[in-house]
């Protein structure tokens, strides 16, 4: 895939078809788009699971949020295998986050201070964990 | 900027992770059943991450919440990658504490810097494709259908490349 042409061509016999979000994507770019889009989203060999990929995809949707991308990656989600609870637990990772986001933003604290605690905890639970595998 | 300040109740500070949490309601009232700030130095070892502006009223019911989700080893998503999705939406908020504590949290759960980086490749290919597609006004409908076309196509069996 090196050009316009060359990329709807691998778009169509990928996909079965040029799906209207390729369509409008700048020509001169939509090589890289697809390149980067089949790489990465696409790609069985990246590092983390498709199911999980469209998870994360889904979870960031949601609080977009962006309606065209809920549908997709639900979609795409089910396909690579997730069910209801899974799905329903991504977009709830995805409110948590925005709710504390919220909450740690709009009091200002201390990110010094904050980075501390984290640290603190994650080398509690760290120990642990490995107290807990012995 | 305000201080993140310590709620754990004194009798609480002396039950060190892994042992006996000695519990009491705190004086603070956020411990309105008794346990509410014993539960939460169970699981965390510290009282910490409760700052002063939650209203008292929230604690119990956001450290509940959080733990039944987040913190949950036998909900339906691996804590992985419930930190990573954490992570990507941390990301494109952005939330400077949300990612570095989604972070640290999905290395704790065993995730390496290879699946850090494509959940964050996730969510700026998520915020990419929002972007065209509302920004260009595209019509719901037709997106959707020309989406089920591609799902049906991806789902037919097809014959496996055999290269070799």
């Amino acid at each position: 895939v090196t050009d316009a042409s060359s990329a709807y061509r691998d778009i169509e016999q990928t996909l079965g078809a040029v799906p209207p979000m390729f369509k409008l994507y700048p020509a001169a770019g939509i090589a890289g788009a697809w390149q980067e889009f089949k790489t990465v989203q696409l790609n069985p060999k990246s590092a983390i699971p498709g199911k999980y990929k469209e998870l994360i995809g889904l979870a960031v949707a949601a609080q977009v949020p962006c309606r065209f991308c809920v549908y997709f990656h639900t979609q795409a989600a089910k396909l690579n295998g997730a069910n209801d609870q899974e799905i329903a637990e991504a977009l709830a990772m995805a409110g948590l986050t925005r709710h504390w986001s919220t909450f740690l933003n709009g009091n200002l604290i201390s990110e010094p201070t904050f980075r501390k605690e984290v640290d603190q905890i994650v080398a509690i639970l760290r120990k642990r964990s490995q107290t807990a595998s012995r | 900027m305000k201080p993140l300040r310590i709620v754990v109740h004194p009798d609480n500070r002396a039950a060190l992770p892994g042992g006996t949490p000695r519990c009491r309601p705190s004086r603070r009232g956020f411990a309105r059943g008794p346990g509410h700030v014993c539960r939460h130095q169970e699981d965390i070892g510290s009282g910490s991450l409760v700052p002063e502006g939650l209203s008292e009223e929230a604690v119990a019911a956001a450290w509940d919440e959080y733990k039944g989700t987040e913190l949950n080893p036998n909900s339906a998503l691996p804590g992985k990658y419930k930190e990573l999705i954490g992570l990507a939406v941390a990301a494109q908020i952005p939330c400077r504490y949300c990612i570095y504590f989604h972070t640290e949290a999905a290395r704790l759960n065993g995730a390496d810097t290879r699946e850090v980086k494509e959940a964050v490749v996730m969510s700026s290919l998520t915020r990419k494709w929002s972007t065209i597609l509302n920004g260009q006004q595209t019509d719901e409908a037709a997106f959707r259908a020309g989406m089920d076309k591609v799902f049906a196509y991806v789902k037919q069996p097809r014959p496996r490349s055999r290269s070799g």
